[in-house]
C-alpha cells in the first residue's frame, strides 16, 4: 500500500532537504508546479521515493512512502533556487516550471533560457481564468451551505437525542414527577438554545465573512449587555 | 505513354502533435498485415521523393513552419492526408492552449481521414483516395495548368500566419479555440475531397 | 585538424516516428555534446483539467500518448480513486493490471520492430510488428479499441472482460510464444544485430543511478528498480516478482531487458488470469473530490516509472492533474549517453532509450 507525506518546506530549507535526501540514497521522481486560485501564488511540489527504504518497509508491513516537498506561497519572480546539482534528471521540469508558470529558478545546469517550450502564448499555465474563478467560488459557498445545513441536522438530531435519553431515563429509574418535568422542561430548553445556536452558526457561515464578523461581533456586546442587565 | 504517379506513390510521414496513436497505426498500415505496399506505397523520409504527405495531429506554433517546410520541400504533383482527427480538426486537444487547430492551419489538406485513433484500414483508404488527386493534377498539369486548381489548394483559406515572435498574429487565434471556428473553415467536413470529386 | 560544428538533428527523422530535436555538436565524427529541444508535439493538456470535468478527463489523460494509452488511462483512474478514497474491486485491478501488461507486450515488440527499422533489418521489423497485431487483434475483441481503449473509468471498469475471453488471451499468448522466442533469437544471437547494439551507448550504474533513469534504460544499466516490485494492486497476487536486471549498459543490454519483460509480461498475464476474483467491476463514481485532496501514483509504463498527481478544489473539475512520463525523466541520461559516440550510432543511443515524445510533453 502506497502511502505520501507532505512536508511543507520554506524556501531557504528547500536546498539542505534536498541534500539529506540525496544522502540517504532516496530516487528523483519529479517535481512541478501548481497556481493558486484563491491567492495567486504558486506551490512547488518535489517528489521523491527512497527505494530501499520503501523496499524495507513493504518487508515489515507492506506499505511505503513517496516523499514531497512543498514550497508554499511563493511569488512569481522570487528566486527559487534549482537542485540540477543533485538531481541533474531535474532539467526538463525546472525549464517548464519557467516557461509554462513564468517562474524565475536560477543556477540550472541545463538552462534554455525560456526556449524549452516555445507556445503560442506566454506563460500559460499561470493563466487563471475567470470562469475558474466562478466555479472554485460557487463551490465554496455549496459547500459552506452544505456544512452548515449539515451542523443543523445535528444539532436537531442531538437535541432529539436529549429528549428521548431524557424519557429513557424516566421511564427506567421512575423518579418524582415534579423533578422529572422540571428536568424535562429544562433539557428542552437546552436543546432549543442549541437548536437555535446552531442555525445562527449555520447562517453566519453561510454569509460573507466580513458581515459574518460584524454580526459575530454585535451578538458579543449583546451577549455580555445581557448578563451585566441580570447581574444588576 | 500513360504511366501514372498514382500506381506507386511514395509517402512522407510526420507527427504533428499526435499522440502517437496515430503514427503507430499509419506505420503498421504498411507492415505485411495491412500491407499498403501491394498498392506501392513505400515509406520515404525525404520530402523530395514523397508525393503523398501524411500529417497526423493538429498544428502548434512550434511545429507550423516544420510542416510548412516540409510541404514546400515537395514537388508538385503532390497531396496532403490529414490523418485522424487531430489533424482533421484538433480532436479532444482543440481546447488546449497550445493547439492552433487541424493541418488546414499550416497547409492545403486534400483528404481529412478521420478516427481516434485513425484505422489502418482508413489510412489505406486515404491514401487511395489521395492517389485519385494525385492522377488528377498530373492531368492538369500535363495541359500546362496549375495543380493547384486541384484538390484542397483551390478551395484554401490561407490558415493562419505566424507573428515575428514566433506567436500566432492573428487575433484570437492565439487563444487556441477560436483559431478553427472564427475562420469559418469546417475543419472536420470533408470539404475538400467533395470539392475534388466535382472537379473530377 | 579537428573541426567542430554543429548537426541538428530532427524534428523530421526517419528513425523516429515522432518529432525530437536535437542539437549536436560534433567534432570531425564524435559528438561532443547533445542538447535536446523539444515542444513539438505539447499540447498543454495539463491545463484542458480547467474545461473538462474529472470524468471527461479521463478520455484526454488516456490520449497523452497512443503507445502507453493503457497505463495512462489506468494511472489518471487510480489516482484520481485515491484522492477521492475508493477502493475498487479486485477484479478491476486485476483486469487494468492485464490490460497494462498486454500493452507492455505490444509496446516492446513496436520497439523492437524500429530498432530492427533503425539498423536496416526490415524482415525482421516486420516480423515484430506482425506479431504484435495479435495483441492489437485481443485488445479489439475485447475492447473495441486497437489504440486507445477506454475501459477505465474513476471507481471501476465500463465493462467486464469474461473469463472465457480472458483464457483465449492466455491461449493465444502461449501460441504467440514459439514465434517470439524465434524472434528473440535473432535479436540477441544473430550477428548483424549484436554487431549493431554491443559496446554502443554505454551508461555505467553509478551515472544511471545519478541521473535517475528509470525503465529498461536503467535496467539495462543495473538500476534495480521496478515499481511493479512494491506491490500495488494486482501484483501483490504474484507469488514472486523479480525485476529484470542487465548490467552491460549498452543498447544490446537494453535489447536484453526489453526481449525477457515481454516473456515476463506474458507469465504475469497467465497468473493474474488463473487468480482473478469475482467481485464485481465498480462503477463510476458519483463523488467530487474535497478541496485540497490529492492522490498520486507511481506505476510501471513499459519505458519505466511514470508519476500521476491529481488535485482537487472541491469542483466536478480538478484543480491541478500532473504526470510525469518514463521518458521526460530518461532525457538527462540520453544527453549523457550521446556525449562522446559516433555520429552513426546517435540514432541507434535515441531509439535504445526508447523515447515517447508525445507523453514527454503532453
Amino acid at each position: 500500500m502506497q502511502k505520501a507525506i507532505y512536508t511543507t518546506v520554506g524556501i531557504d530549507e528547500l536546498l539542505p532537504h534536498v541534500q539529506a535526501l540525496k544522502g540517504v540514497g532516496a530516487r528523483f521522481v519529479q517535481m512541478h508546479a501548481e497556481r493558486c486560485v484563491d491567492d495567486g501564488s504558486y506551490r512547488l511540489v518535489y517528489t521523491f521515493i527512497n527505494v530501499r527504504a520503501a523496499q524495507e518497509q513493504i518487508a515489515q508491513d507492506g506499505s511505503y512512502a513517496i516523499e514531497n516537498l512543498v514550497v508554499e506561497g511563493i511569488d512569481q519572480y522570487q528566486e527559487i533556487p534549482s537542485i540540477s546539482s543533485y538531481y541533474p534528471a531535474v532539467f526538463p521540469f525546472e525549464n517548464e516550471a519557467h516557461d509554462l508558470f513564468g517562474l524565475a529558478i536560477t543556477d540550472m545546469q541545463i538552462d534554455f533560457k525560456g526556449f524549452f517550450y516555445q507556445v503560442s502564448t506566454a506563460e500559460p499555465m499561470s493563466v487563471i481564468t475567470p470562469e475558474v474563478k466562478a466555479a472554485r467560488e460557487k463551490a465554496m459557498k455549496v459547500r459552506a451551505a452544505a456544512e452548515a445545513k449539515a451542523r443543523k441536522a445535528a444539532a436537531e438530531k442531538a437535541a432529539a437525542a436529549a429528549a428521548a435519553g431524557e424519557g429513557a431515563a424516566d421511564a427506567a429509574v421512575a423518579q418524582p414527577a415534579a423533578a422529572a418535568g422540571s428536568d424535562a422542561q429544562h433539557d428542552d430548553a437546552a436543546a432549543k438554545a442549541a437548536l437555535k445556536a446552531a442555525e445562527l452558526e449555520a447562517k453566519l457561515t453561510a454569509m460573507d465573512p466580513e458581515k459574518a464578523a460584524k454580526v459575530r461581533a454585535a451578538l458579543a456586546t449583546k451577549a455580555a449587555r445581557d448578563k451585566q442587565n441580570k447581574e444588576a | 505513354m500513360d504511366h501514372k504517379m498514382s500506381r506507386s506513390p511514395w509517402v512522407i510521414h510526420y507527427d504533428g502533435s499526435s499522440c502517437n496513436g496515430c503514427d503507430i497505426e499509419v506505420l503498421a498500415s504498411l507492415t505485411p498485415l495491412f500491407d499498403a505496399e501491394r498498392f506501392g506505397v513505400v515509406n520515404t523520409g525525404n520530402p523530395k521523393h514523397a508525393d503523398i504527405f501524411l500529417v497526423t495531429g493538429s498544428v502548434n506554433a512550434q511545429n507550423l513552419p516544420v510542416v510548412r517546410q516540409i510541404y514546400n520541400q515537395m514537388l508538385e504533383p503532390k497531396c496532403v492526408v490529414a490523418c485522424g482527427i487531430c489533424a482533421c480538426s484538433g480532436g479532444v486537444f482543440r481546447d488546449a492552449y497550445n493547439v492552433i487547430g487541424g493541418v488546414d492551419r499550416a497547409i492545403p489538406v486534400d483528404v481529412y481521414a478521420p478516427g481516434c485513433a485513425i484505422r489502418p484500414e482508413t489510412v489505406i483508404d486515404a491514401i487511395v483516395e489521395a492517389c485519385g488527386i494525385l492522377d488528377q493534377k498530373e492531368t492538369v498539369m500535363r495541359a500546362g495548368g496549375d495543380p493547384l486548381t486541384v484538390g484542397g489548394a483551390a478551395t484554401w483559406d490561407g490558415g493562419v500566419e505566424l507573428g515575428e515572435d514566433g506567436f500566432v498574429a492573428a487575433a484570437g487565434a492565439g487563444a487556441g479555440v477560436d483559431a478553427g471556428t472564427a475562420d469559418g473553415a469546417p475543419a472536420g467536413k470533408p470539404a475538400a475531397p467533395a470539392a475534388a470529386k466535382e472537379a473530377e | 585538424m579537428a573541426h567542430r560544428s554543429v548537426i541538428p538533428f530532427g524534428p523530421q527523422h526517419p528513425v523516429l516516428p515522432e518529432p525530437l530535436h536535437l542539437d549536436l555538436v560534433i567534432e570531425d565524427d564524435r559528438v561532443l555534446e547533445a542538447i535536446p529541444q523539444i515542444g513539438f508535439v505539447h499540447r498543454g493538456l495539463e491545463k484542458l483539467t480547467e474545461k473538462r470535468d474529472m470524468h471527461q478527463f479521463g478520455y484526454i489523460a488516456e490520449r497523452i500518448c497512443g503507445i502507453c494509452a493503457v497505463g495512462h488511462s489506468c494511472g489518471y483512474a487510480s489516482a484520481c480513486e485515491r484522492m477521492l478514497d475508493i477502493e475498487v474491486p479486485g477484479r478491476v485491478q486485476y483486469i487494468r493490471t492485464i490490460l497494462h501488461e498486454l500493452s507492455r507486450i505490444h509496446s516492446h515488440l513496436l520497439w523492437l520492430g524500429l530498432l530492427a527499422d533503425a539498423f536496416g533489418f526490415e524482415a525482421l521489423f516486420y516480423r515484430s510488428w506482425t506479431l504484435r497485431e495479435q495483441i492489437l487483434k485481443i485488445f479489439e475483441s475485447t475492447c473495441g479499441g486497437r489504440v486507445i481503449l477506454s475501459i477505465n473509468e474513476i471507481g471501476g471498469l465500463k465493462h467486464d472482460i469474461e473469463d472465457s475471453e480472458l483464457a483465449g488471451i492466455v491461449q493465444t499468448l502461449d501460441a504467440m510464444r514459439p514465434d517470439y522466442e524465434a524472434l528473440v533469437h535473432t535479436f540477441l544471437d544473430d550477428n548483424s544485430c549484436g554487431e549493431r547494439l554491443h559496446g554502443v551507448g554505454v551508461i555505467s550504474k553509478k551515472d544511471a543511478l545519478n541521473l535517475s533513469m528509470v525503465g529498461p534504460f536503467g535496467r539495462a544499466s543495473g538500476v534495480d528498480y521496478d515499481v511493479r516490485m512494491f506491490g500495488d494492486g494486482a501484483y501483490a497476487g504474484l507469488a514472486a516478482f523479480e525485476p529484470i536486471v542487465a548490467t552491460d549498459g549498452d543498447c544490446y543490454a537494453r535489447c536484453q531487458v526489453r526481449c525477457a519483460e515481454v516473456t515476463q509480461a506474458m507469465d504475469i498475464i497467465k497468473e493474474l488470469v488463473g487468480k482473478i476474483p469475482h467481485d464485481g467491476i465498480g462503477g463510476r463514481t458519483k463523488l467530487t473530490p474535497a478541496d485540497g485532496a490529492r492522490g498520486e501514483v507511481v506505476i510501471e509504463q513499459p519505458r519505466g516509472e511514470a508519476y500521476y498527481y491529481v488535485r482537487g478544489n472541491g469542483t466536478k473539475n480538478l484543480d491541478r492533474f500532473r504526470v510525469r512520463t518514463p521518458t521526460s525523466q530518461n532525457l538527462a541520461g540520453l544527453t549523457h549517453a550521446l556525449q562522446g559516440v559516433l555520429l552513426a550510432n546517435v540514432p541507434m543511443i535515441i531509439l535504445t532509450i526508447d523515447p515517447c515524445i508525445s507523453c514527454t510533453e503532453r
